[in-house]
């Protein structure tokens, strides 16, 4: 466990992060983590979930079922209904983790009903330098608390 | 959330299923946002666009489409809208769907969508720039509204309030007549923080593009993508409603911005600097030299040979005046064999261009009027097009994300005409 004074371990999770719930709900899962804002319409693919936005640094990726972490919507009013079509087609993402929630990401998470934790996160600590890619988590947005799994 | 007795009674059913249900969706949404309280709202501009997965599900059963939309476990019938509610862009071009391959069958289910929506009182003006056909809030009117563009326009130029919003809480708020009080909605959040110096030259209104394109991006690398930027160095006949439609696109397709000032110019700067700000102490600052321009053509031109296929303009919808500038332009000239000329516009718009003769000049030339639609929602490329240009940032990003084999040329209005007639970008 970290030397943070802030880690805490629960049952044999260490706490990485703690944020504010969006939409409430318990996950596992890989994380998938953006370091750039994302785009929903004309950035992800609503038929497959692949990211698909020209110079974005995670263009071909695929955030189906995965954990979704990104620093903040951006682009078209299209967001939430590309979100909304990737959980009517079992594309989306099982959970997301937000920096900083606004109008498109928190419309998305509601329609497509994503368990979604957002931003400030306690300490100020970021969720994009804090997660490494591919890592396991587990994110409890009801409690909007973020747990590392053993591999 | 805290809720109003009359909200209460919507609650509990007292109002209908159709205001219960958009309500639970409202109040969903606010927890989302952390609002404290939902606020009444005076225009809307929401969308019946339904991509193929929600069309193949509904297939002309509205009330279950309402159910999707609202997230309701009930299918919902509409009643009559509280309020002014007008339509973005859809994807099809009732006069040139079946080039694109589009069938009877679905554009019959188009005009039929049409016909239901509007007898609910839906205005079908189907743009992403109302503010150019009647939908014209006030300063001070809290809005809900789809479409960054027409948001950012909205909240900076013409001093509404409001955020970007989405299909659901704009049906929504067209049921229940409120939106979550929250974001730009709220006095506070709409003071600036970061100082944009422009110093740069700026001409045609594709720089406007241009430099709302590179804020955009740099409020990004910032970490600074969720901040209001005030922008100065701007001169007074440079602010125009062409400049700034075009501008506010490029900064919400790169970036996040929503709102933006500009110092001595938009309503809540126009009495300078110091009364926009946050805090004058914890500003941040960035400046926009020519060479930041120059960079940001270079980024939205990735073609070398010079051919040109296809022109796209009206990326927002073009306005009358870009309109008859087209058209003088194209006075007497003819557009070159097997190149393309599009102006996405709003229907209201070509009606009127048509009456007026300059619509005319245009088409004769051999451009194409193109309505009610746009080429990022349509996912119209005629076959064989490999090189388009365009006076657009915001159509050039979303136009190469649907296609990312198309090459491109970012310029003036003025270059992607000549470009329409000779075939060759540039003037060798």
């Amino acid at each position: 466990m970290g030397t943070d004074g802030n880690d805490r371990e629960e049952a044999g999770r260490i706490t990485i992060l703690k944020g504010r719930s969006v939409v409430p709900g318990v996950k596992k899962g890989t994380a998938l983590v953006c370091t750039r804002a994302l785009s929903a319409a004309g950035g992800i693919d609503p038929t497959s979930g692949i990211i698909i936005e020209a110079r974005h640094p995670q263009k071909g990726e695929n955030v189906r079922k995965k954990i979704l972490i990104f620093p903040n919507g951006k682009g078209s009013s299209g967001f939430s209904l590309i979100f909304h079509a990737l959980s009517l087609t079992g594309n989306a993402p099982r959970a997301m983790i937000i920096n900083r929630i606004n109008s498109l990401s928190a419309l998305a998470a509601v329609v497509a009903n994503i368990p979604t934790i957002g931003g400030p996160f306690k300490d100020a600590r970021n969720p994009i330098e804090i997660i490494q890619n591919g890592e396991k988590i587990l994110v409890d947005a009801s409690k909007g608390e973020i747990y590392k799994l053993e591999d | 959330m805290e809720l109003t007795r009359e909200e209460e009674a919507i609650l509990n059913g007292e109002e209908g299923l159709a205001q219960q249900e958009a309500l639970k969706l409202l109040i969903r949404y606010g927890e989302a946002l952390g609002a404290e309280k939902l606020i009444e709202v005076q225009s809307v501009h929401t969308a019946m666009a339904v991509p193929e997965q929600f069309a193949k599900i509904i297939s002309g059963n509205y009330p279950l489409l309402n159910q999707v939309l609202l997230c309701s476990k009930k299918q919902v019938q509409l009643q009559e809208l509280k309020v002014f509610t007008t339509t973005h862009v859809c994807n099809i071009e009732p006069y040139h769907y079946r080039e694109f391959s589009v069938s009877e069958e679905v554009m019959q289910a188009n005009r039929d969508i049409r016909a239901h929506y509007a007898k609910k009182g839906i205005v079908f003006t189907s743009t992403c720039t109302p503010y150019l056909v009647g939908n014209v809030p006030i300063k001070g009117n809290h809005i809900a509204w789809m479409e960054s563009s027409a948001v950012v326009y909205a909240n900076s130029v013409i001093g509404a309030l409001g955020n970007i919003e989405g299909i659901e809480s704009t049906l929504a708020a067209a049921i229940v007549g409120k939106i979550p009080y929250a974001g730009f909605h709220v006095p506070e959040n709409r003071k600036a923080k970061v100082v944009v110096q422009i110093d740069v030259k700026l001409i045609p209104q594709s720089d406007f593009d241009a430099l709302g394109y590179f804020i955009g991006e740099e409020l990004e690398n910032m970490g600074l993508s969720l901040d209001v930027p005030i922008l100065t160095g701007f001169k007074p006949e440079q602010a125009t409603q062409d400049n700034f439609k075009g501008m506010g696109a490029a900064m919400a397709t790169s970036g996040a911005v929503q709102l933006y000032h500009i110092e001595g110019i938009t309503p809540e700067a126009c009495t300078g600097l110091e009364n926009a700000l946050v805090d004058p102490k914890k500003t941040e600052k960035l400046t926009v030299t020519d060479a930041d321009i120059k960079k940001t053509y270079e980024t939205l031109s990735t073609a070398t040979d010079p051919k040109v296929d296809l022109i796209i303009m009206g990326c927002p919808h073009f306005s009358l005046n870009q309109l008859k500038e087209v058209a003088l332009l194209l006075k007497g000239k003819c557009i070159k064999n097997d190149v393309y000329l599009w102006i996405f516009i709003p229907a209201g718009l070509k009606e009127l261009a048509m009456a007026r003769g300059f619509g005319k000049i245009i088409e004769q030339a051999g451009g194409i009027l193109m309505v009610d639609t746009c080429p990022a929602l349509t996912q119209f490329k005629p076959v064989g097009v490999e090189i388009v240009a365009s006076n657009s940032a915001k159509q050039i990003h979303y136009y190469t994300a649907e296609f990312p084999e198309i090459r491109t040329w970012f310029g003036s209005v003025e270059e992607c005409i000549q470009s329409a007639i000779s075939g060759r970008w540039g003037s060798d």
